[in-house]
C-alpha cells in the first residue's frame, strides 16, 4: 500500500536546516498495523504527515497504492486523503462548533455521500463505540476517551483503507488508552491498514510491526513478538 | 453542506457573544444609514418612468456663453428652434413645446384660484404618458383658449360638478373654456402644472399682454419655453445635436443677441436624466440633484466600509481561533473554496442579522429624516416597496461579500499541517501595520465628521444672530394673490394691530431673487444689478436709512417709472463719486428705462449671508408689488393674526389669508443649512460610533491575547496603573495619529463649506478643540473600559488557565 524510497524532508529556516527525515525506505503492506516509536523530534509525526500527504517531502519517492503522490498538487493530494485517509490525533481535533453526530458526519460532506446514508453510518459508528446517548453534545461536554472515540468514528467513517493515528492514546488515561487501542484493532482486524505513532511499547504492541526512528531515520523494524 | 456552514456559523456567533454583537451591531448602525440613503436614491429615480419609449424623449437645452466668459445651462430653449428640428430634419418623430404662460388666477363663478399653467398642444400625450379621463387628447388641445384640467385643480374648481365646458376666467389672459380632464399621473413627474392650455392660444396672450414679448418666431428668448422631442428609432443623440448645432448657427447669423451673450449651444438631455439631473436654470419641478445623490452616497459609503472593516479586522485579528478547525477541515478533504464559501457564508450571515437590526433602527430613523426640509423641496418619499427591499438584500449580500472577502482568504489559506504542528502560536496574518492604518483612518474621519458639525453649528448660530441691517421683527408679510393693492391696503389701514404697512416685490433677506441689466451711461457695459421694487413706506417701515437725497414719492397712480435710490455699494462699484454728487444722475434700467437717482440708502444687508454685499437698485413701480409687509403692535398675536384674516376675508372671500412672520421666513432660509448640519451630525455619530467600536474590538482581543503576559507583570509587581498605561498607550499614539491626519483635512473642508458664505466665522482653533476633546474621551473610554478590568483582574486566574 505504501512503498517509500529515499523519502527526506528537510525544513530551513533563514539560519537553520533541520532534516526531519533523512532518506526513509519503508513499505507497509495493506492490512498492517505499523506503530513507530522513537523519542521526540525524531521524525516520528513528519513521516506520519508525509505519508497522510498533509505535507509534502523535499526528496524521494511516495508511492500509495501503486501510485506516486509525493509530488501531487494540493488539490490532488486533498482528493487522494478525503477518499483513502483517515486521521486520528492525540488531541483529538475535533471541531467544538459541531455536536458530536455532526463531527462523525463531516467528512461525508467533502466526499458527497447522500444524506440518508450519512444518517446511517453516523448511527452504526456511534452505536458500536457506545456514544450514541451524546449524539447531540459538543465536544467540550465530553471526557477524553469519548472525545477520541468520536475522532476514532470520525476517522473511519469514509471507510478509509489507512488510518494513520499521531499518539491517539496520548492524552487519556489507561483506561480510556486501552479501550481506544482495542478499537483500533478492532479496525485492523477488519482489514483497515494502521499506521500509528506512540511514545507507548504498551500501545505499541497492539500492532504487527514496530519501526523504531532515530534522527529522521528508520532505524530497526521488528515485528510484534506474536507475530514473530 | 450549507447547512454545516450555517450551523457553524451561528454558533460562533453565540459563542462569542461580545465580537459578535460588535460585528452585528456595528454593521447595522450603518447600514440603516445606508438603507435610508437606498431609499432616498431609489425614490430619486423613480421620476418620469411612465412615459412610452422615454429613452427616445430629450429636452433640448441651451448652453448661454457670456461675454465676460464662462456659460450658464438653462433648461428652457428658444421656441422655434423645437419647431425647425421637427420641420426641417426628418430626425424628431414628436415634438412637444411646454410654454410657461399660463401662470395666472383664474376665476369661475365666486371662486379664485392660482393656477400654474403650461401651453402645449396635443402632441404632449404622444411624447408624455399622462392620460385624460376626460376629454380627447387628440383634440382637447386644439382650439384656441382651451384649458385641461388635473383632477386636482378640477375638483379644487368644480369641486363635484362636472367642469368639461366650463369657463375660466382671467382678466390679462381671457377665458379660457375647459376641455379635459388629466386622470391622477400614473407616477412622479418633474413636470409641473396644473393646468394645460392649448398652444394655438398663444398669439391671443402674447397681443394682450404685449410686455411678455412674441415667443413664437423668437430666437432671442430662450427662458419662456422647454422643448421636448422624441427621437424616431435609430436616431443618435449626437445625430440630432449635429441638427441643432446647424439650425443654431444659421438662426443667429444675423441677429443681435441679447446684451450679455456670445453664443448659444444647445444639446439633448435625456428625459431620464433630467430628475435627478444637473443644476440648470429655469428648471421646472423638484427632484433630488445629482449632487446631493453623490454626496450622500458617498458619506454612506464612508461609513458602511468602516464598519466593513471593523469585521474584517476582528476576524482577521480572531483568524487563529479557528485555526484548527480549518486544519481538521481540509484534512477531511475541503477545498479550499469551499472553506473560502464557508467564511463568506458567515460573513453574509452576520450582515444579515445586521440587516434585520438595521431595518428596525431604519423604521426610528425615517420620522426625524423625514423632518429635513430638503424632502419637501426634492419631492422625495420615503417608502418601502418590493423593489427598495430587493435592494436592501442585494446591498446586505454585498456588504458581507465585502467584509467577509479578506477573512475567508485568509483563513482557507491556512495549511492544515498548522495544526498537526501546533503552529498556533504563529502569527498568521502579519498585516498587523494595515490593521492600524484602517483603525487611523476610521478615527481621522470620524474626526473630520465632528469637526465640520462644529463649523456648521457655528455657521448656523452666527447667521441666526447676523445683522440684516433691516427690521424684520414684528413684520407679517401678506401676500397680495393677485389682488388690488390699493383695496387690501385700505382693509389692513383700518386694521387696529397694524402700526405702518409698505409693498414690495420681492422679500429681502431670502432666496428670492431678481436682476435687471443697469448701465451707468448710454453705450456702457451692462451690468446685472439685484433690484426690488419698494413703495414710499417701505424705507421707514423696515428701518433703512438714507444717507443723501429723497425717499420716492407717494404716487400710486404712477404710469411711467421715473427714479430709482441706490446704495453706498452702488457708487463704490460704479465709480460715481459721493452720494451727494450722485443725486440727478441717470442710469438705463434694462434696454431703455432711464431712471434718475433720487436717494442713496446706507449699506445694509439686504440677501442671506452667503452673498456678500453687492449693488442694489430699489425702484417704484405699484404694479411690481406683490407683498405687503404689515408692521403690528400687539401683545397678543394670535388675534392680531385673526383680525387679519378677518380684514383680508373682506377683499378675497375665496382664498385665505397668505401670511408669513418675516423674521420666521428668514430663519427659514436656513433650513438647508440646518439640514447639511443634522445630515453631517449624524454621520459623525455613526462615524465615530463604529469607529469605538472597532477600538473595543481590538482592545478587547489584546487584552485577551495579553492576558498572560499582563499577569505576569502583576505577580513581578506591575501596579494597575502601568498596566493601564502600557496597554492604552499604543492606542492613543493611535488616536493622536488620526488628529494629526484630520486637522488640515478639516481645516481644507471647513474653509470650504465656509466659502458659499459672504459673511462667515473665521476658522480657529476653537472649531477644532470640541471634536478632538470628544474623540479623546471616547476613545479613551472604550479603551478604559478593556484595559481597567484586565489591570484589576486576578492573575491567578490566567496564570492557571495557561
Amino acid at each position: 500500500m505504501i512503498k517509500t524510497t529515499n523519502l527526506s524532508k528537510v525544513y530551513r529556516t533563514e539560519e537553520v536546516e533541520t532534516t526531519a527525515l533523512n532518506e526513509v525506505d519503508l513499505e507497509i503492506k495493506e492490512g498492517e498495523f505499523v506503530s513507530v516509536m522513537g523519542p521526540s523530534g525524531c521524525g516520528k509525526s513528519t513521516l506520519l504527515n508525509v505519508l497522510g500527504m498533509i505535507d509534502s517531502p523535499s526528496g524521494g519517492d511516495y508511492h500509495f497504492m501503486g501510485e506516486e503522490v509525493g509530488r501531487l498538487s494540493e488539490r490532488k493530494r486533498s482528493n487522494v486523503r478525503k477518499h483513502n485517509l483517515g486521521f486520528v490525533f492525540q488531541s483529538f481535533n475535533l471541531i467544538d462548533e459541531l455536536t458530536v453526530y455532526e463531527n462523525v458526519e463531516l467528512p461525508m460532506l467533502y466526499t458527497k455521500v447522500p444524506a440518508a446514508e450519512r444518517k446511517q453510518r453516523v448511527e452504526e459508528l456511534l452505536e458500536g463505540m457506545n456514544i450514541m446517548h451524546r449524539r447531540n453534545h459538543f465536544p467540550q461536554q465530553l471526557s477524553g476517551g469519548q472525545q477520541q472515540r468520536v475522532a476514532v468514528a470520525r476517522a473511519i467513517v469514509n471507510r478509509p483503507k489507512l488510518i494513520l493515528a499521531d499518539e491517539p492514546t496520548g492524552n487519556l488515561d489507561s483506561a480510556n488508552g486501552d479501550e481506544v487501542m482495542k478499537i483500533l484493532s478492532q479496525l485492523n482486524s477488519e482489514g483497515t491498514t494502521i499506521l500509528m505513532v506512540t511514545h507507548s511499547q504498551y500501545c505499541a504492541e497492539f500492532g504487527n510491526r514496530i519501526i523504531r526512528m532515530l534522527d529522521g531515520q528508520v532505524v530497526t523494524e521488528n515485528l510484534v513478538k506474536q507475530y514473530l | 453542506m450549507w447547512q454545516n456552514y450555517f450551523k457553524v456559523a451561528t454558533r460562533n456567533l453565540f459563542n462569542h457573544k461580545s465580537f459578535s454583537f460588535i460585528n452585528i451591531f456595528g454593521l447595522a448602525v450603518s447600514m440603516s444609514v445606508c438603507l435610508l440613503v437606498i431609499m432616498l436614491v431609489h425614490d430619486a429615480y423613480q421620476f418620469d418612468t411612465f412615459h412610452p419609449d422615454s429613452s427616445r424623449v430629450y429636452r433640448v437645452l441651451t448652453d448661454a456663453q457670456r461675454k465676460g466668459g464662462g456659460e450658464e445651462s438653462y433648461a428652457t430653449t428658444p421656441f422655434p428652434l423645437g419647431k425647425t428640428l421637427t420641420e426641417d430634419y426628418s430626425y424628431v418623430e414628436a415634438w412637444a413645446p411646454l410654454v410657461r404662460r399660463l401662470n395666472a388666477r383664474f376665476t369661475t363663478g365666486d371662486k379664485q384660484l392660482d393656477v400654474e399653467g403650461l401651453l402645449t398642444d396635443a402632441n404632449f400625450f404622444n411624447v408624455f404618458g399622462f392620460e385624460l379621463e376626460e376629454g380627447d387628447p387628440a383634440t382637447a388641445l386644439n382650439s384656441p383658449n382651451s384649458i385641461v384640467l388635473t383632477r386636482e385643480s378640477a375638483e379644487r374648481f368644480f369641486k363635484n360638478q362636472n367642469p368639461v365646458g366650463q369657463v375660466l376666467e382671467n382678466n390679462t389672459l381671457g377665458s379660457f373654456k375647459v376641455t379635459g380632464v388629466l386622470a391622477p399621473f400614473p407616477g412622479k413627474t418633474h413636470l409641473e402644472f396644473d393646468a394645460l392650455g392649448s398652444l394655438s392660444s398663444l398669439d391671443g396672450i402674447e397681443q394682450r399682454v404685449q410686455d411678455w414679448g412674441v415667443l413664437q418666431n423668437n430666437w432671442n428668448n430662450y427662458y419662456g419655453t422647454y422643448n421636448f422631442v422624441r427621437l424616431r428609432k435609430g436616431v443618435s443623440r449626437e445625430t440630432a445635436e449635429q441638427a441643432l448645432a446647424q439650425i443654431s448657427k444659421e438662426a443667429y447669423a444675423d441677429l443681435d443677441l441679447e446684451s450679455r451673450d456670445a453664443g448659444y449651444r444647445f444639446r439633448l438631455q435625456p428625459l431620464s436624466e433630467i430628475t435627478p439631473g444637473p443644476i440648470l436654470s429655469n428648471s421646472m419641478g423638484s427632484g433630488m440633484p445629482e449632487m446631493l445623490i453623490w454626496f450622500l452616497t458617498a458619506l454612506s459609503a464612508i461609513v458602511i466600509f468602516s464598519a466593513c472593516f471593523n469585521y474584517t479586522n476582528l476576524t482577521i485579528a480572531r483568524a487563529l481561533t479557528r485555526a484548527k478547525e480549518v486544519g481538521v477541515r481540509k484534512i477531511m478533504g475541503a477545498t479550499r473554496w469551499q472553506l473560502f464559501r464557508q467564511f463568506i457564508t458567515e460573513a453574509m450571515v452576520v450582515s444579515g442579522l445586521a440587516l434585520i437590526m438595521a431595518f428596525l433602527m431604519l423604521q426610528a430613523t425615517i420620522p426625524l429624516f423625514s423632518q429635513l426640509q430638503f424632502l419637501e423641496f426634492t419631492d422625495v418619499t420615503l417608502e418601502l416597496d418590493w423593489t427598495t427591499a430587493a435592494w436592501f438584500l442585494f446591498f446586505s449580500m454585498t456588504v458581507g461579500l465585502i467584509a467577509g472577502a479578506l477573512p475567508a482568504l485568509v483563513l482557507s489559506r491556512f495549511q492544515p499541517l498548522a495544526i498537526i504542528q501546533k503552529l498556533q502560536n504563529t502569527r498568521l496574518f502579519r498585516r498587523v501595520g494595515l490593521r492600524k492604518v484602517l483603525l487611523v483612518s476610521q478615527f481621522a474621519v470620524s474626526l473630520v465628521f465632528l469637526i465640520l458639525l462644529t463649523v456648521s453649528w457655528k455657521q448656523v448660530n452666527f447667521a441666526m444672530q447676523g445683522n440684516f441691517g433691516f427690521n424684520a421683527n414684528t413684520i407679517v408679510n401678506v401676500n397680495l394673490q393677485g389682488q388690488d393693492y390699493n383695496r387690501v391696503l385700505a382693509e389692513f389701514q383700518q386694521n387696529p394691530n397694524v402700526v405702518q404697512t409698505s409693498a414690495v416685490s420681492h422679500l429681502m433677506g431670502t432666496w428670492q431673487d431678481s436682476k435687471i441689466d443697469v448701465r451707468v451711461k448710454p453705450g456702457g457695459e451692462p451690468e446685472g444689478v439685484r433690484d426690488y421694487f419698494i413703495d414710499d413706506q417701505y424705507l421707514s417701515n423696515l428701518g433703512v436709512k438714507l444717507v443723501a437725497g429723497q425717499n420716492f414719492p407717494d404716487n400710486p397712480a404712477q404710469s411711467t417709472e421715473l427714479f430709482a435710490l441706490v446704495n453706498e455699494k452702488f457708487l463704490e462699484h460704479y465709480k460715481l463719486g459721493s452720494p451727494a454728487e450722485v443725486l440727478g444722475q441717470t442710469i438705463i434700467v434694462g434696454d431703455s428705462t432711464v431712471l434718475t437717482i433720487r436717494g442713496v440708502v446706507e449699506d445694509f444687508l439686504y440677501k442671506p449671508l452667503s452673498y456678500a454685499l453687492e449693488p442694489l437698485l430699489l425702484r417704484y413701480d405699484p404694479a411690481q408689488w406683490r407683498i405687503l409687509n404689515l408692521r403690528l403692535q400687539t401683545t397678543d398675536m394670535p388675534a392680531a393674526i385673526t383680525s387679519l384674516e378677518r380684514s383680508w376675508k373682506k377683499v378675497d372671500k375665496s382664498e385665505a389669508l397668505s401670511y408669513q412672520f418675516y423674521d420666521e421666513t428668514v430663519r427659514e432660509n436656513f433650513a438647508n443649512l440646518y439640514d447639511i448640519m443634522w445630515i453631517i451630525a449624524y454621520f459623525a455619530g455613526m462615524g465615530i460610533l463604529i469607529a469605538c467600536m472597532g477600538l473595543l474590538g481590538m482592545a478587547i482581543y489584546s487584552v485577551e491575547t495579553k492576558a498572560k503576559e499582563i499577569s505576569i507583570r502583576k505577580v513581578i509587581g506591575a501596579a494597575p496603573r502601568d498596566l493601564i498605561r502600557l496597554l492604552s498607550k499604543g492606542y492613543l499614539v493611535l488616536l493622536a495619529i488620526a488628529a494629526v491626519v484630520a486637522l488640515p483635512i478639516s481645516y481644507l473642508l471647513g474653509s470650504q463649506m465656509l466659502e458659499s458664505f459672504a459673511f462667515r466665522i473665521p476658522m480657529n482653533v476653537l472649531i477644532f478643540l470640541p471634536g478632538i476633546a470628544i474623540l479623546f474621551f471616547l476613545g479613551m473610554l472604550t479603551i478604559g473600559s478593556q484595559t481597567v478590568r484586565a489591570a484589576f483582574g486576578n492573575p491567578a486566574n490566567n496564570l492557571r488557565s495557561e
